[in-house]
């Protein structure tokens, strides 16, 4: 137990002795860890948001009195910029819309005066489709009374929704990468200045997994370094946020869940045990090769 | 202590050891020596593990090589080394406990086991200086009070007046014979200084072609 008291203060030396890599992969770990969090809580927190958004999209038609919905549906799914129609009754759409209006009932009751929500068209376009120039065409169609149609703001939030999604993988990656090799290469830096007291504490008796334990923990503390505050400070962060979005929009963010503690506590050990498995991966060949 | 039997070591296509034979009884001292390049450190190297035989068998205090962890093994072992090996960076004291806490030595025990040992080579107050402060001479004691942390019963010395003047060197050997007696050590030192040989009599083993032979 002494023994590897010995090798937990060296460690600490070794991140003094080292402190610009270790302040280097520290930053690198806080972005990496600061985007992902982001990521994390956002996709948690805005994920009925986007539903929503998506639900937005698909455009709606309408049937005229005397015609049966069912039967529009079968005829429009055989266009061929249609994907996809199917039927949405009146009350799977006031279901959708219910979470919208959890606090003011009587707008929710507006919207069902006179009966339910008349019956309507689900339909997926093929990509690329003008839906301006399509509505106009189904507006003219006998049998549709009203067609529904993406707004422009529904199409841009998509737009920046997908973007989103897609690059911040991508930067994630990198980051994550990034943050990764930096971690490896402090170690390995570290490894290779120390390596002539490495070799000679292993022929003095050292405990190879002892040595390994010294600069596994100098990963540690490069995640602890980086990781904890990112997490800390995308939790604040987003609950601020949350904060304002339910006080500035209270029918659309109403339901939006604040930071939860176990995810919290996934993102706050998130950084640790990536400095701890970069260096692991650092150090486990090497002290193999030296012993 | 240390026996080898039939042992082979190969770096390549090379055999530096072919099927050699050596014993070291307990409490003995014993040099080797042989050309450069005959496989005198290869014999050291073997016994702390930096290199392992490919035929024959190799025993340390009775147990073959392979029934070892190789950091227990290492821990029975005092080693001295032609260039010293001290850490610059360290001074004398934090170079010597170096060796101690890793052998699991602490506090007032090391303290106690440390100042005996300097005092014994002569470096009493010394503790605080570096290695750069010290002539070859001190370094080497130094180096010697450090194999000799955690009260190793085998000392192995790779050349270890082979960076000394003729006086500084007969002097660490002086101090080295003088502890094996005190310190009851089983004493391995490789050298090719044959009037240092002959002051300091002992068992002396010649490696040549790969044999080892009492000469």
């Amino acid at each position: 137990m002494r023994e590897a008291g010995h090798f937990v203060r060296e460690a600490g030396l070794g991140m003094a002795r080292n402190w610009r890599a270790t302040a280097a992969a520290g930053l690198l770990l806080f972005l990496a860890i600061l985007f992902l969090s982001f990521a994390v809580w956002f996709r948690s927190g805005f994920a009925d948001l986007y539903d929503y958004i998506e639900d937005q999209l698909t455009m709606k038609l309408y049937v005229a009195e005397g015609y049966e919905t069912d039967k529009v549906a079968e005829a429009i799914a055989d266009m061929s910029v249609v994907e996809r129609a199917d039927k949405v009754t009146g009350e799977e759409q006031l279901a959708a819309m219910a979470r919208f209006f959890q606090n003011k009932p009587r707008l929710l009751e507006a919207f069902s005066e006179d009966g339910a929500i008349p019956d309507a068209i689900s339909l997926q376009l093929a990509p690329g489709t003008d839906y301006a120039q399509l509505a106009a065409a189904f507006g003219e169609m006998s049998g549709i009374e009203k067609v529904v149609y993406p707004q422009a703001l529904a199409e841009q939030a998509a737009r920046w929704a997908s973007f989103a999604q897609r690059y911040g993988l991508l930067l994630l990656a990198l980051f994550t990468a990034a943050g990764f090799l930096t971690v490896f290469l402090a170690i390995r830096l570290a490894l290779l200045q120390r390596s002539r007291e490495i070799r000679l504490k292993l022929l003095l008796g050292a405990n190879p997994r002892l040595i390994a334990m010294q600069y596994a923990l100098e990963g540690l503390g490069m995640g602890l370094l980086g990781g904890v505050p990112a997490a800390a400070l995308s939790a604040g962060g987003y609950e601020a946020l949350a904060a304002a979005l339910r006080e500035e929009w209270p029918s659309v963010f109403a339901g939006m869940i604040g930071a939860t503690a176990p995810t919290l506590t996934t993102l706050l050990a998130v950084g640790p045990l990536f400095g701890l498995l970069a260096a692991y991966t650092a150090v486990r060949g090497w002290i193999r090769d030296a012993a | 202590m240390i026996r080898l039997t039939g042992a082979t070591v190969r770096y390549g296509r090379r055999t530096v050891l072919d099927e050699a034979d050596f014993h070291l009884p307990e409490g003995g001292v014993a040099y080797v020596t042989g050309r450069s390049g005959a496989g005198k450190s290869t014999l050291i190297k073997l016994i702390t593990q930096e290199t392992s035989a490919v035929g024959g068998e190799v025993r340390v205090e009775g147990r073959p090589l392979g029934e070892w962890k190789k950091h227990h093994l290492r821990r029975r072992i005092g080693i001295l080394f032609q260039a010293y090996e001290l850490l610059e960076r360290k001074t004398v004291r934090e170079n010597i406990a170096l060796a101690a806490q890793v052998r699991g030595l602490y506090g007032e025990e090391a303290e106690r086991h440390m100042r005996r040992l300097l005092a014994r080579v002569g470096l009493e107050g010394r503790e605080r200086e570096y290695p750069g402060e010290l002539s070859g001479g001190e370094q080497q004691r130094v180096a010697v009070v450090r194999a000799l942390m955690g009260q190793p019963k085998l000392v192995l010395a790779d050349e270890p007046t082979g960076n000394l003047d003729g006086e500084t060197a007969a002097e660490v050997m002086a101090l080295l014979h003088e502890l094996q007696r005190e310190e009851r050590l089983t004493m391995l030192i490789v050298t090719h200084d044959r009037e240092l040989m002959a002051r300091f009599p002992a068992a002396c083993w010649e490696v040549a072609d790969g044999k080892v032979r009492s000469g």
